[in-house]
């Protein structure tokens, strides 16, 4: 067998990156260069459901062979390490949670955020737009990972003012199931 | 020229291929649902890949190492072999090489990995993106080329190819900075 059939074959970061890169510009459509507010409101809903679908499917691929899990907290945990270190290649930096269903994850130097320029005074909106457009992707990638595993939440995320600093916060409305007995 | 590209390859940031086609097929799932029709979709692939070739090439031109080429055959080796290698981490092989043409024949493609074409979408232009990414990185590198895919393993191929026709050869134009 190949390494890719069994999964195991590598591309280059860059390749992705620039295939990212034109993720953004297709959900933004053609003339994009100042996107208005509905523009911006389509295209992030766009890239967060690509972002969606790519994370439940790749989930299942990286957890077929473990153990289920037994808690939200466990699955959480899984994504901030393992899912994100398989995507990624680093670790969620901090994670904390108010016990309530609600978990904020930080990433301090998120990749997807490296390259894109920082706001400077003259483009201080449009770079902050698009960094936002950016984040979409993974945030997407996290709602699909807890979807494909039975924890049904929604996603946000947030810029720090600092690129490239982000933080998502997963609110669960729906706890995974306890497995039937 | 196997050699420099697996030198490229070990030098560059690599991520899980998984990432990567599962990402591309959701892209041209949403195309097919945006522009509700094949061949639209497959031109819109192409234009993409355009961007992006646009682009790359700056990368492989920097990190690869490669002097430049004698001929277009010798074009095609370094596509084929450094190439691929340094951006899919695979490698082509060439086959019908002219003077103004040569295809390109790729027997493991990690943009399909998952895919299967369903019967009403038979005539989609799946790695049509891989056309778009040869056509504008050999732009910046002054040659005008027709890039098609003619064999694909979605359409039930041995083996994917993708024909590449050389047009012209661009004047390089100066202009002045001031």
């Amino acid at each position: 067998m190949s390494a890719l059939s069994q999964g195991r074959h590598q591309v280059a970061e860059s390749t992705f990156s620039f295939l990212h890169m034109e993720l953004v510009q297709m959900a933004l459509g053609p003339n994009s260069a100042t996107p208005t507010t509905s523009q911006l409101q389509l295209a992030s809903r766009k890239i967060e459901a690509i972002g969606f679908q790519v994370g439940q499917r790749l989930v299942e691929r990286y957890t077929k062979d473990r153990p289920r899990f037994t808690d939200t907290l466990e699955i959480i945990k899984f994504i901030c390490k393992d899912f994100w270190v398989e995507v990624y290649r680093k670790q969620i930096d901090k994670l904390q949670t108010n016990n309530r269903g609600v978990y904020m994850l930080q990433d301090n130097s998120h990749p997807t955020l490296a390259r894109c320029s920082a706001p400077t005074a003259t483009s201080a909106t449009t770079a902050k737009q698009m960094a936002a457009l950016h984040i979409k992707f993974p945030s997407g990638l996290i709602r699909g990972a807890l979807s494909g595993l039975g924890v049904i939440a929604s996603v946000s995320a947030t810029i720090e003012s600092e690129l490239p600093r982000c933080q998502f916060t997963i609110k669960i409305t729906a706890p995974s199931a306890p497995p039937p007995a | 020229m196997r050699r420099v590209g697996e030198a490229a390859f070990s030098k560059v940031e690599k991520i899980n291929s998984e990432l990567f086609s599962l990402t591309y097929g959701a892209i041209v799932t949403q195309l097919l649902k945006d522009y509700e029709e094949v061949d639209a979709t497959n031109t819109q692939l192409e234009k993409m890949g355009y961007n992006i070739g646009v682009r790359l090439i700056d990368e492989f031109l920097a990190k690869a190492q490669v002097g430049n080429c004698g001929n277009f055959g010798e074009t095609a080796e370094v596509i084929a072999k450094v190439g691929f290698k340094m951006f899919l981490g695979i490698t082509a092989e060439v086959v019908g090489v002219s003077e103004k043409e040569f295809s390109l024949q790729l027997p493991e493609n990690p943009l399909a990995e998952f895919v299967e074409l369903p019967e009403q979408y038979g005539s989609l232009a799946y790695n049509n993106m891989l056309c778009g990414v040869l056509r504008g990185a050999l732009e910046m590198v002054q040659m005008r080329v027709e890039c098609s895919l003619t064999k694909d393993a979605l359409w039930g191929d041995e083996v994917t190819e993708i024909r590449v026709v050389l047009k012209e050869m661009m004047e390089e134009e100066y202009v002045d900075d001031d």
